[in-house]
């Protein structure tokens, strides 16, 4: 009697050595040498990361020549560019240009230019603080008489200037508090507190306040000070002059010929932003020529001239931003080989999802031009898949001339079942048919991803803003609907009944990690409201549907629309 | 051919990096593999593609392979069987459109009794099982799998399995001639 063993040993016997049935073709080795020592399995190149890689390079580059522009709590961003006889390494320009604040506070716009002449090193800085007009203070070693050398004509000017300042000083020392001349349009200005004493001999002290009210002072013994910057460590050349605890900006008399001419009255109406501009237009040159006028005195007086196109005000970075858009969102589902493989004799083929997409985000600037987003997202996406599956169709156990079959059937996320029922004309059918059927199903499929990235201006304008984006989320799919809305029988004696899903795809990642690069551009159309256009990829890091070595790995393409509100 | 080889030497030698070795391997057990290929799979060209990735597996974990543990064949058998059932998981119901439309290989018997068939007999025989009884019978009947065991790989019950395997049972015995069903009843309800 047979048994399980005797089967069992049948298959036992190690050596079949005249099987010949059983010699595998040659190509099966080929195939296999090849994949093992032919192509050595190239490692998959970490594309994406790799392109992540650069473009964090890229932003982090953007960033730092953005960054050391900029002071990183100005809201006033300025460009100069072809300025003309650039002076010598020795010149420290630093910019450092607040916006004016809105409405209650008056405009700041700081700067200070630092020339030490006594060691014919001159250093031009404009400095920020954080409350102060634009102070300028002139100091030299040398005399007046070279002063008016240098520029005569501007010296008459200058001159005036200076009596008007030292005016102002001497009813300041005397304790009347008068502001107008030295910032006219900040009303908590406060006279220097502090008193000059024991002015040095040398006519060493001018003080200029280029900006909202500039002015110009050269007055011998007496150092010029805007009382905001008070407090600021004195920085003369000379001890004896170091009486004031501020550290005024020192300018050569030479150089005052430019500042004068600068003197133009720059008006702080309603249009700040302007002021400002023109306010920045007249320190550039200003720096450029007091250095040019200590290192050779006989420079022509004609104005250095820094173009206005080249400046750009910017207008302030807001510290939060919350954006809403709709948008449309492009699936396309990445199937392995083996599941490709498998699947390819049933002629499986699918289409790559769409659908609409909202996100509504919120993110914050942390330092220009970076900022933190964070975004939730949902979609809803649609699409189709359909195979050439196998039945037969056996007369003898059909009901009313139907049979009914348990299919499973392949998406683009791996398998669901179902039920489908086949009729049949009338008329006898004595033997099981070979039947193939042609399935259609539809999928839709709802997605949630959370996302935390980091964005950077590329470029911006006082509207537009160019930015991309760099991050990483979590989705999580949600309501997955299959309907098998049509089948189709290859013999025309059979018809299509009723089908009906019975089970979804079961070997879902429903949660899933991804990375994603972005690119947008916003449109500001009014202060702090403003459109935004995105699009958004987003690659998950493990497969959606994964089985064994089937899987599918999918990306997401979005673009959006939307508004955004900055605060 | 260099049979004299023992197995350990060769894997060690492919494992050094050897070509020839591993072809010699190859040719010393690849008959087995396919066989036990085209006992899951039922024809041919798939049978082929299973030895294929088998043997890629193989090699890849052939430096886990240890000989106080198993002999090679066994271990290396272990490795195509999963395959197949790996195979045979993904693939599940969907034919081929060529395979659905072309003739069935009718199975021609030409013993009496099961233990007079021819090994290709025999294979085909079982290859003319469903899929599902075929891989039962497979696994319990010839790679000494316990029900447990089919039921924890195939993910069914272990009634199932049991169900399955007579169901397997009683399709041999049908496709025997006549006469042999005295056989194949008596191997069915043994």
């Amino acid at each position: 009697m047979p048994k399980d063993k005797d089967i069992r040993s049948a298959f036992d016997n190690p050596s079949l050595g005249n099987e010949d049935w059983l010699q595998p073709s040659e190509s099966v080795f080929e195939n296999i040498e090849k994949e093992i020592y032919g192509k050595k399995k190239k490692k998959r190149f970490p594309f994406w990361w790799f392109t992540a890689f650069l473009l964090m390079i890229g932003l982090v580059y953007f960033g730092v020549s953005n960054f050391t522009n900029s002071n990183e709590n100005e809201s006033l961003i300025a460009k100069q560019t072809d300025v003309t006889n650039t002076v010598e390494s020795d010149v420290q320009i630093a910019s450092n240009l607040p916006l004016p604040n809105q409405q209650s506070n008056p405009t700041k716009l700081e700067a200070a230019i630092n020339i030490t002449t006594a060691t014919t090193e001159s250093n031009i800085t404009q400095e920020s603080s954080e409350q102060s007009n634009e102070i300028v203070e002139v100091q030299e070693s040398t005399t007046r008489d070279k002063l008016e050398q240098v520029a005569p004509k501007e010296n008459i000017v200058l001159k005036n200037e200076v009596k008007e300042a030292s005016d102002e000083r001497e009813d300041e020392s005397a304790g009347a508090t008068k502001h107008a001349l030295v910032n006219q349009t900040n009303p908590s200005t406060k006279p220097n507190p502090l008193p000059h004493k024991n002015p040095t001999p040398t006519e060493s002290i001018q003080a200029i306040n280029v900006g909202p009210s500039t002015v110009l002072s050269n007055q011998k013994n007496t150092n010029f000070h805007h009382p905001k910057v008070s407090n600021m460590e004195h920085s003369n050349t000379s001890p004896s002059t170091n009486k004031l605890p501020s550290t005024p900006t020192f300018l050569t008399a030479s150089s005052e010929t430019n500042i004068v001419r600068q003197q133009t009255p720059i008006e702080l109406g309603e249009n700040k932003k302007d002021a400002d501009k023109q306010n920045l237009t007249s320190i550039a040159p200003l720096a450029i020529d007091l250095k040019s006028e200590l290192l050779n005195l006989d420079i022509p007086s004609e104005t250095k001239t820094v173009s206005l196109d080249n400046i750009q005000i910017l207008p302030a970075e807001s510290k939060w931003t919350i954006e809403a858009a709709l948008g449309m969102s492009f699936w396309q589902f990445k199937l392995n080989n083996n599941y490709q493989t498998a699947l390819q004799p049933a002629d499986f083929t699918h289409t790559n999802g769409k659908g609409l997409a909202a996100t509504f985000g919120l993110s914050k600037s942390i330092s220009r031009p970076f900022s933190l987003n964070s975004s939730l997202t949902i979609e809803r996406i649609s699409f189709e898949s359909g195979h050439n599956s196998s039945i037969t169709y056996n007369p003898t156990s059909e009901a009313e001339q139907s049979n009914s079959f348990d299919l499973t059937m392949a998406s683009p996320l791996g398998f669901i079942e179902s039920n489908i029922v086949v009729e049949r004309e009338a008329g006898e059918l004595n033997e099981a048919t070979d039947l193939v059927v042609d399935l259609n199903n539809s999928h839709q499929v709802s997605n949630v991803d959370l996302n935390l990235s980091l964005q950077s201006n590329l470029y911006q304008t006082n509207k537009f803003e160019m930015l991309v984006d760099l991050g990483l989320g979590v989705n999580y799919l949600f309501a997955i609907q299959n309907d098998l809305y049509e089948f189709n029988l290859s013999k025309d004696n059979f018809k299509p009944g009723t089908t009906s899903i019975t089970a979804d795809q079961n070997e879902l990642s429903k949660t899933r990690p991804y990375f994603m690069l972005g690119a947008g551009v916003t449109y500001d159309w009014t202060k702090g409201n403003g459109l935004v256009l995105r699009y958004q990829f987003k690659q998950d890091f493990n497969s959606v549907y994964q089985s064994g070595d089937f899987g599918t790995l999918l990306r997401r393409h979005t673009v959006f629309l939307g508004v955004r509100k900055s605060f | 051919m260099g049979f004299s080889k023992s197995d350990i030497d060769i894997i060690n030698d492919v494992l050094a990096g050897s070509k020839e070795d591993f072809r010699l391997l190859y040719d010393r057990y690849s008959r087995n593999h396919l066989l036990t290929c085209l006992r899951y799979v039922s024809n041919r060209s798939d049978a082929e593609d299973m030895l294929q990735e088998s043997y890629i597996k193989i090699y890849r974990d052939l430096k886990q392979f240890d000989p106080n543990r198993a002999k090679y064949i066994t271990w290396s058998n272990r490795i195509v069987i999963n395959t197949c059932l790996m195979k045979l998981r993904k693939r599940n119901i969907f034919t081929s459109l060529k395979n659905l439309i072309g003739t069935k290989n009718e199975v021609k018997i030409r013993a009496t009794a099961i233990d007079e068939l021819s090994l290709q007999d025999l294979t085909n025989l079982i290859a003319q099982l469903p899929k599902g009884y075929r891989t039962v019978f497979n696994m319990f009947v010839i790679d000494g799998f316990s029900h447990q065991e089919i039921a924890q790989e195939l993910n069914i019950s272990v009634s199932t399995s049991k169900t399955q395997l007579r169901k397997a049972k009683k399709a041999l015995q049908n496709h025997l001639k006549p006469k042999d069903i005295s056989v194949l009843v008596n191997y069915a309800k043994g």
